[in-house]
């Protein structure tokens, strides 16, 4: 019994991971999505529902990295899902699905902050395309130092001040309602919020990245 | 010899702690290809390890793919044109695809990114507050759609579908909200109390407090209303305003207490209104009954709850099927 059970598990793991990859492939990179892959051909919804189901979590905890927002995060997140499946892109993706998948979401959260700095309801939000995927060095350590930033900055407020910014983005509460659970009035709720997005445009202002400056020519 | 960069040093730099010399290493290494896909590999595992927020995967997933197969329901159509040299899997992709794209790429872009969408369900009160304090109690079957960002800093706009009561604050800085409606009607105030029913019947607003402007979608110059008036939107865009009565008022409120009050109104239109309200299909098959009229105040959370403490009154039975209530007249 027991010995039966550790085939299959060594089986799977085998199918997923693909330890050992043929000499042929050797300047690919190691690929563990073969399993994916393999689905799609076969089934593409199937394949769809268990590339969702792997990457939906991570995804939308980088999303909100940078929106702050649990709820823009899954829908950003589920948009890049959307316009997967829309533009078929596992017919004709070069890369893995990961990297198109991550990539993807950093450049739609991207577009919400320069959206949402902006204040601009009637500019649209660009789409991904295939092409945008094929990304430099730089740019990659670009969308990495942006998310560390916005973390410094949220880490760098008054305790007041992080609880009523984390409340209102992270906890999708209204002003009212902070001001009632922390007793405070609803102005003072205000305040706090301002506060917080004046600090927000001051340390993302001065950049010497492209990809930052692309935001601060906003601000 | 290039240094040895381990997952190690890629974590650290992650979660913000790497140093300059690190960093250096990092991007030089990222110009090897097949290190991007490595860096994401890690980025995934490294992000699985720190997740910010546990999202409901299931929930999304059947969410999305909601919004996949309903728009692609029509796609069977166009299947049966003759082109047979692609295979029908691909075919029906594309065609998934293209009609996705036409429906969705604009609605998605703004829709879903943009706005905060408030949603009752039928037999459902919701009661909440915008950002700008002011509150919202939306009735059955409605929808509000308010911009989750720019909202409170110039102008307030929200989108109304079905039936609302709305108590704006006035801001200090004297912002007008703007109800948009489905029949492109717009209401603005600055701070009011007032009611909103827009269905595909008619549009209608009415005033309890303040003062509100109204115009309906032909664009004509707006016109203000004053406490106690009811504003209707007619089909052809016309507005004919008319003065209520204290219970008219009173009728036109009731809906906020699981109430609905009757003055003389045809059985008939109790019907549409239960329709409207808990989505129930009501069949009145007797020309007779249907324009008999019922007078009177009945709390009720559901269609057959009305319906029962009604027939009473109106001598009528009442028989449901599936999803659908039938009014029978007592002999």
């Amino acid at each position: 019994m027991q010995n039966k059970d550790l085939i299959e598990v060594s089986g799977e793991k085998g199918l997923i991971q693909t330890d050992t990859i043929p000499e042929a492939d050797s300047d690919k990179p190691v690929d563990k999505e073969f399993f994916i892959r393999s689905i799609f051909r076969t089934d593409v919804k199937k394949g769809y529902d268990l590339l969702f189901r792997h990457y939906y979590t991570p995804l939308c905890s980088h999303a909100v990295r940078y929106v702050y927002s649990k709820e823009v995060a899954e829908d950003i997140v589920s948009e890049v899902f959307l316009s997967f499946w829309k533009n078929a892109v596992h017919e004709h993706i070069t890369t893995s699905f990961r990297a198109y998948l991550f990539i993807s979401v950093r450049n739609k959260c991207l577009n919400y902050l320069k959206w949402e700095l902006n204040r601009e309801t009637s500019e649209e939000l660009d789409e991904v395309t295939l092409e945008s995927v094929h990304i430099q060095p730089d740019r990659l350590m670009e969308f990495d130092e942006l998310y560390m930033r916005i973390e410094r900055i949220i880490a760098g407020f008054p305790p007041q001040n992080q609880k009523v910014f984390l409340m209102s983005r992270f906890g999708g509460k209204s002003y009212q309602e902070i001001g009632e659970i922390l007793q405070i009035s609803k102005k003072a709720v205000e305040a706090h919020i301002s506060k917080a997005l004046v600090e927000f445009r001051k340390v993302l202002k001065n950049p010497n990245m492209l990809i930052i400056a692309s935001l601060s020519g906003l601000l | 010899m290039r240094p040895e960069l381990t997952k190690y040093i890629v974590f650290t730099y992650f979660s913000g702690d790497a140093t300059a010399m690190q960093k250096q290493m990092i991007e030089h290494w990222l110009t090897n290809v097949r290190n991007v896909e490595i860096y994401f590999e890690w980025l995934e595992e490294w992000e699985k390890m720190q997740l910010q927020f546990q999202p409901d995967t299931l929930a999304a997933l059947e969410n999305v793919t909601e919004k996949l197969f309903q728009k692609q329901e029509p796609t069977d159509v166009e299947l049966k044109s003759p082109t047979r040299r692609v295979s029908k899997k691909l075919l029906l992709l594309w065609a998934a695809a293209s009609l996705i794209m036409m429906g969705f790429a604009s609605y998605l872009g703004r829709e879903f990114v943009m706005y905060r969408t408030y949603e009752t369900s039928f037999g459902e009160l919701n009661k909440f507050y915008l950002d700008d304090s002011s509150q919202v109690v939306l009735n059955a079957n409605s929808t509000l759609k308010v911009p989750r960002w720019g909202f409170g800093k110039s102008t307030r706009h929200v989108y109304l579908e079905g039936e609302a009561e709305f108590s704006v604050q006035h801001t200090a800085d004297h912002q007008y909200f703007k109800v948009h409606t489905a029949d492109n009607s717009l209401i603005t105030v600055l701070g009011t109390e007032f009611s909103v029913y827009t269905r595909p019947k008619q549009t209608n607003v009415v005033l309890n407090k303040g003062k509100v402007e109204l115009s309906s979608y032909i664009g004509n110059n707006p016109l203000t209303m004053s406490p106690g008036d009811r504003a209707t939107v007619e089909s052809d865009g016309e507005i004919k305003i008319e003065k209520l009565s204290e219970k008219q008022l009173v009728q036109h409120a009731a809906w906020k207490e699981h109430r609905f009050i009757f003055d003389d109104t045809p059985l008939k239109e109790v019907a549409e209104r239960i329709h409207e309200v808990f989505g129930v299909v009501v069949k009145i098959n007797n020309m007779e009954l249907a324009s008999r009229t019922a007078t009177g105040s009945f709390p009720a959370k559901n269609a057959e709850e009305l319906l029962t403490s009604m027939s009473y009154m109106y001598s009528f039975e009442i028989t449901k099927t599936e999803n659908k209530i039938i009014l029978i007249p007592n002999p």
